[in-house]
């Protein structure tokens, strides 16, 4: 991971804010052998407070997990990164790996989306959990061990999955044992990349509930990328829509889900299906834009039904605490 | 397609007619045996059975669109896979336009098939990738010899193209799937089934690897092959929210069993058996009239340990004495006639807590 030039946001230069995520100015490139590059965040600013519950919601393709790899200093090797995040007051991209290293699991940590994949299959559940804690100097082997007893029934699973191999659990138990997983270290920020979507509807609901308690009593920030706008609506307080690696739409769930400022969110909630609504579904006409060519604009106008001649200019954030970034909303503005 | 005239087929022309189903499910089983273990051995018993499907019945109509829905493992593309005879039934009968589909000959299996297609979950994973899109489609014809030239094949894949709304036909056909999105390689998945003209096509979570927005796009279309072309459709899915929308009739699977089985709307809006409504009722959503009281306990069952009596019973709020030790069958609710329901109280209106959420 390269990193292309970051300056300090202002809000951190004055000191004392109390967010714990500071994301400001962030793009990402993935860099192909043949010399073309993917955009694939084109400037992100997101700031989020301690205890915070936010969900970013987008499509494939969208930059969303990108966006907390980079911010977790998780990226490949052939991405190059612009702008900064600041994690907990540190400068995540300054240093490359040794400042992600210093922030990894006891500042922030990740749910990653399959379960069964982020544990390692021949090592018991237990130390999988303890591991973290003793390679970060937190705590010793006895006193980790301690701990993952407590971080089980955190996630309400019985202290005796200590014992027992990632296998011989579903994967509803799998999931909680990553999420106490990543409790371990004590961070103030967890992101979660799709923590639900491989599980069953009555399992995801339970995972769902478990993240947003856990927010609450520990007082951590969740970042939750999903897909899934009910999943959203049910756990987090703050919802972000992101499309082609731009912010789009940022406000309390409720008014985004409720009255969406932004055609794109406006159309993508009447693509999804709603299990207590009937209404006909509408499919949003045309592709994303493709991410290696240069994109002007407002990168939704060709499939935007409102597009008028402004979004030929890429469009900024407007609003106070509900924020969407379109020209047809300025003009709606009285003059 | 006369040229495919088989005395095994044959039926089909002669009792397409009245009252008939397209497909009729009756009392399916589908057992998978499982490796003896070691205590097995040691105790000289049989090795352990999985039970998938036990014991499923249901009917599909011309022009119908079924959701079968249910938990992973509650044995929904078991029974599909099973109706297809892509697995071997252990029991039951599957009736497809009248003929008992069970009985073929292997030899047989091949018309079969051109009546009854499948159209899988991952388009990524069913196209290959070193063929063009007018090839992936024509494959299907070849194999089944129904390309009489040239002509005729390039004709039939511009059909097929443009009843899946991939247009122009002409730039599409000459694409490979690395080309194409997620929703259009399912456009060709679902071309390459249609040009064979099947009369039923089994839909495997179709939409659930796509994105929201052209997932509606891919439900419209199997919407609209069932209006104009009178395909029944049996469509498998785990998300409620999306048989609600297209189906005609849902019907929810647990444990390898069927527990209720009707028209969509009803089944959706006033759940009767206690599983569909925890599973309603777990669906996450944006308008929610009250709180959500904590969701069904426990996880899905395992096939090889099947609980006595109802098999919902151990994760049953409502759980009687006679649910551990009595298995219910698929009866008309008292709520509701027009619904069948798989469970002792609810057939009897004893079942009053209907959780609502309108």
């Amino acid at each position: 991971m390269k990193t292309v030039a970051a300056q300090p946001p202002e809000a951190i230069a004055g000191e004392t804010t109390h967010s714990v995520l500071e994301v400001a100015g962030l793009h990402v490139w993935f860099d192909a052998p043949d010399g073309r590059s993917a955009h694939a965040v084109r400037g992100v600013d997101l700031t989020v407070a301690a205890g915070e519950r936010v969900g970013v919601l987008g499509e494939s393709g969208c930059g969303k997990t990108t966006m907390i790899l980079a911010a977790m200093g998780l990226l490949p090797s052939f991405a190059s990164v612009g702008g900064s995040v600041f994690l907990d007051g540190i400068d995540v991209l300054a240093r490359g790996e040794q400042s992600a290293r210093a922030v990894r699991w006891t500042h922030a940590a990740m749910v990653f989306q399959g379960a069964m994949s982020a544990m390692n299959p021949v090592y018991r559940v237990g130390k999988q959990i303890a591991d973290p804690m003793v390679v970060h100097g937190q705590r010793s082997r006895a006193q980790a061990r301690q701990r993952t007893a407590e971080l089980l029934e955190l996630v309400g699973l019985p202290t005796s999955t200590a014992r027992r191999y990632p296998h011989e659990l579903s994967g509803g138990m799998r999931q909680r044992a990553v999420i106490a997983m990543a409790l371990a270290c004590e961070p103030r920020v967890l992101f979660a990349d799709e923590p639900t979507t491989a599980l069953d509807v009555v399992v995801q609901a339970q995972i769902g509930d478990l993240l947003a308690e856990l927010a609450d009593t520990l007082g951590l920030a969740l970042v939750m990328v999903t897909h899934d706008i009910g999943m959203i609506a049910e756990t987090s307080a703050r919802a972000v829509v992101m499309y082609a690696g731009v912010v789009v739409e940022d406000g309390p769930t409720f008014d985004v889900l409720t009255a969406p400022r932004h055609p794109y969110t406006r159309l993508l909630l009447e693509a999804t299906p709603v299990v207590n609504r009937n209404r006909p579904l509408v499919s949003i006409p045309g592709t994303p834009p493709r991410l290696d060519e240069p994109i002007s604009g407002c990168a939704f106008a060709a499939r935007c039904p409102q597009a008028f001649d402004a979004c030929a200019v890429r469009p900024r954030l407007t609003g106070d605490s509900h924020v969407a970034a379109c020209h047809a909303l300025e003009q709606e503005r009285p003059a | 397609m006369s040229a495919l005239a088989n005395p095994a087929v044959a039926p089909t022309t002669a009792s397409k007619d009245a009252g008939e189903h397209l497909l009729e499910v009756r009392d399916l089983a589908v057992h998978f045996a499982l490796k003896r273990s070691f205590s097995d051995r040691l105790a000289r018993r049989g090795g352990q059975v999985a039970r998938a499907v036990d014991g499923v019945s249901l009917t599909l109509d011309r022009g119908e669109l079924l959701a079968l829905v249910g938990e992973s493992g509650s044995g929904k593309t078991t029974t599909a896979l099973a109706a297809l005879r892509l697995l071997e039934p252990t029991a039951g009968t599957v009736l497809l336009e009248g003929q008992d589909i069970t009985k073929l000959p292997h030899s047989d299996l091949r018309p079969l098939r051109r009546r009854a297609q499948l159209i899988h979950q991952d388009p990524y994973a069913a196209l290959d990738p070193r063929l063009r899109t007018r090839d992936l489609i024509a494959e299907a014809l070849r194999i089944h010899g129904l390309t009489p030239s040239k002509e005729a094949e390039r004709a039939a894949v511009s059909d097929a193209l443009e009843k899946v709304g991939l247009t122009p036909v002409e730039t599409f056909a000459e694409r490979y799937p690395h080309q194409l999105s997620g929703g259009q390689r399912q456009r060709v998945a679902i071309a390459g089934s249609l040009v064979l003209g099947p009369s039923l096509l089994v839909a495997d979570e179709p939409v659930s690897m796509l994105d929201v927005s052209v997932r509606a796009g891919i439900l419209q279309l199997l919407d609209g092959l069932r209006r104009d072309e009178g395909v029944g459709i049996l469509m498998i899915t785990h998300d409620l929210a999306t048989a609600a929308h297209v189906s005609d009739r849902v019907a929810v699977m647990y444990h390898g069993n069927l527990v209720e089985l009707g028209p969509a709307r009803t089944v959706i809006d006033r759940p009767q058996h206690p599983y569909t409504q925890a599973l309603i009722y777990a669906v996450p959503r944006v308008h929610r009239d009250e709180e959500r009281v904590r969701t069904l306990p426990g996880e899905p069952p395992d096939a090889s340990r099947v609980p006595s009596g109802c098999r919902f019973h151990p994760r049953c709020t409502f759980c009687e004495e006679r649910c551990r030790s009595e298995v219910p069958s698929l009866l008309p609710a008292t709520g509701d006639p027009g619904v069948l329901v798989a469970c002792h109280l609810a057939t009897e209106g004893a079942l009053t807590t209907t959780r609502k959420d309108p």
